[in-house]
């Protein structure tokens, strides 16, 4: 992103961030939390940490960081949500519903799964192993909801690569951690 | 690779899922046709949807 900050820029850099990552984050959060204003908590306590991460070190993609910051948010949002026993993420989406799920899930609970903070770890740990592009290309693609063609713009690649990189890391980890 | 599906099944359910996500054509029906096609097609299409949904 830019050398360590000082005091003077951070507002600066708070503005910038803020431009660029409030709305993202903002549908991030709103997809998988029933509530707005712990959707804009989030999205500050996000933006803050990454102010204080640039003011020790450089970040060298700050697109990566950013979504890795809020999914690790998440996941202690997650914690919180199993110590509370108050369930605030949204189901599994609607693919699943009815026919198919029935077929599909054999008796699991879709929000048994999605809180299962084993599961996310090995899910996060998983994404890690990924190369950097197709790391970044799926999480703008699953945590961004960009579409392939505007990462493909984005990269100045084609929608097939991006295709092709997402399946890759779809297959990853379902190798890496579909097992259930 | 998954020892006990076969790995282009699970090929197949990651392209499955890639598409249902990029939201183009509704290919809800098709999926469920693909599933029911053979028992592994189902366990494929769960061991992707699992983590896909964890994040």
């Amino acid at each position: 992103m830019r050398p360590a900050l000082n005091k003077a820029s951070a507002a600066q850099l708070r503005n910038e961030l803020g431009a660029r990552f409030c709305g993202p984050l903002m549908s991030f959060f709103l997809r998988r939390l029933r509530d707005r204003s712990q959707a804009e908590d989030l999205t500050q306590e996000v933006l803050l940490r990454v102010i204080r991460a640039s003011e020790r070190d450089a970040i060298e993609n700050p697109d990566s960081y950013v979504f890795k910051t809020a999914v690790n948010l998440l996941k202690d949002q997650g914690r919180r949500t199993l110590r509370s026993g108050t369930p605030s993420f949204l189901p599994i989406e609607a693919a699943l519903a009815g026919e198919l799920q029935s077929q599909l899930v054999e008796g699991r609970s879709p929000e048994r799964v999605l809180l299962s903070e084993d599961a996310l770890g090995e899910a996060l740990q998983a994404l890690e192993e990924l190369g950097e592009l197709t790391r970044n290309i799926f999480i703008l693609f699953r945590l961004e909801s960009m579409k392939q063609k505007d990462i493909a713009a984005l990269y100045g690649i084609s929608q097939s690569t991006v295709e092709k990189h997402v399946m890759k890391a779809v297959l990853h980890l379902a190798t890496r951690c579909g097992r259930t | 690779m998954s020892s006990d599906i076969e790995p282009h099944r699970l090929v197949e359910a990651a392209a499955w899922r890639t598409r249902l996500a990029e939201g183009q054509t509704d290919c809800s029906e098709e999926l469920a046709a693909w599933v029911a096609e053979h028992p592994q097609n189902g366990a494929a299409w769960l061991r992707v949807q699992t983590p896909w949904a964890l994040l």
